[in-house]
C-alpha cells in the first residue's frame, strides 16, 4: 500500500491501518525526536503525541501529502515545542534547583550510536545544542536520519539550495564549536 | 588520543572534529520501549473519552487549581458576609437605642412651662 492509499484508508477509520502505520513509522518518529530532545522518555512521549495527533487530525491531512513528510513535520514541531517548554521550566526552577541534586547538563548517549563512537557522539550532541535551530534540524535530518537534500527540503519547506547552504553552515559552526571544546577539554 | 596530539596537535584536533561530526555514521536505529501501540491506544481512549460538554465541565472544575480557587472564594465570601453583617447589626443596635431614648425623654416644654415661667 503506497502512502496516499494509506491516508485514504486511515480516513475511512480502519483501525488495522492505523496500527500498521504506527508499527511502520514509530522508529522514524522516535529517532527524530530523540535526536532533537536528547532524552529517551521525552522522545517516547513525543512519539505518542505525534500518533495521537495523527488520529485526531486525519481529516486535515491532504490526500496527496506524503504521510512520512507530515509525520516528520509534526515530530520536529512537537520536539522543538517540548525543548522550549523545558527551557522555560529550567528558568523557573531556580529555587527548586537549590534543594535538589542537579543532573549533568547536556550529556546524552544516543542508544543507537556504535560502541566505539559513543563518546564522540555524545560530544556531537552537546555541540548540536550550540548551533542555530534550523541548521541543527537540517543536520539531524540529513546526517543522522539519512534523508536526502530533496527530502530535507520538502520536510523543512525550504529549497534544495537553502538546505545545502544550511548544512554547510551547520558543519562550519559545528567545527568551530567542537574545536573550541576539544582545545579546552583535552 | 593524546599520542595523536604529541605528533601533530593541529591536525590531531581537526581529525577529531571530523570524526566527531561523522560519529553517527552507521548508527543503528533507536527503538522505543515495547508495547508502544498498547500505550498509544490507552492514551487515545483517555483523550477521546471526555467528549460531552458536561464531562468537559466536570473535568474543568475538578482540576485542583480550579477547585482550590473556588473553595478559597467561598471562604472569603463567607468571611466578608459575617464581618459586614456584624457591622450592620451594631449600627442597627445604636440606632434603636437612640430611638428608645427619644421616646423616653418626653418633651415637657409645652403649656406648663409657658404658664409657669419663673421670675
Amino acid at each position: 500500500m503506497n502512502q496516499p492509499e494509506t491516508i485514504v484508508k486511515l480516513k475511512e477509520g480502519d483501525p488495522a491501518v492505523f496500527d500498521e502505520v504506527v508499527n511502520k513509522w514509530q522508529d522514524m518518529v522516535y529517532n527524530t525526536a530523540i535526536s532533537i530532545v536528547q532524552n529517551g522518555e521525552d522522545a517516547e512521549d513525543i512519539t505518542q503525541e505525534v500518533f495521537v495527533q495523527l488520529h485526531l487530525s486525519l481529516d486535515s491531512i491532504k490526500g496527496e501529502a506524503l504521510l512520512s513528510t507530515w509525520l516528520y513535520r509534526v515530530t520536529i514541531n512537537k520536539s522543538l515545542d517540548h525543548e522550549k517548554k523545558k527551557k522555560r521550566q529550567k528558568r523557573g526552577g531556580l529555587i527548586k534547583s537549590l534543594f535538589s541534586v542537579q543532573e549533568e547538563p547536556g550529556h546524552f548517549d544516543h542508544p543507537g550510536a556504535l560502541a566505539e563512537k559513543k563518546e564522540k557522539a555524545a560530544v556531537l550532541f552537546k555541540a548540536l545544542n550550540k548551533i542555530p535551530e534550523s541548521q541543527r534540524i537540517a543536520f539531524i535530518l540529513h546526517k543522522i536520519e539519512g534523508r536526502s537534500y530533496g527530502e530535507v527540503a520538502v520536510i523543512t519547506g525550504n529549497s534544495v539550495m537553502a538546505v545545502e547552504s544550511l548544512l554547510a553552515r551547520a558543519k562550519a559552526n559545528l567545527k568551530k564549536v567542537l574545536k573550541t571544546w576539544y582545545e579546552t577539554n583535552i | 588520543m593524546k599520542q595523536i596530539f604529541k605528533n601533530n596537535p593541529v591536525s590531531g584536533i581537526d581529525k577529531l572534529v571530523d570524526d566527531t561530526i561523522n560519529s553517527m555514521d552507521g548508527h543503528t536505529a533507536a527503538t522505543p520501549r515495547p508495547f508502544l501501540l498498547t500505550r498509544l491506544h490507552a492514551r487515545i481512549r483517555s483523550n477521546t473519552s471526555i467528549t460531552t460538554s458536561w464531562d468537559r465541565w466536570t473535568a474543568f472544575i475538578t482540576r485542583p487549581t480550579i477547585a482550590l480557587t473556588g473553595l478559597l472564594l467561598v471562604i472569603i465570601l463567607n468571611v466578608f458576609i459575617i464581618t459586614s453583617d456584624d457591622q450592620l447589626t451594631s449600627t442597627r443596635i445604636v440606632q434603636e437605642d437612640l430611638n428608645d431614648d427619644q421616646e423616653i425623654y418626653v418633651n415637657t416644654t409645652y403649656l406648663y412651662d409657658i404658664e409657669n415661667i419663673e421670675p
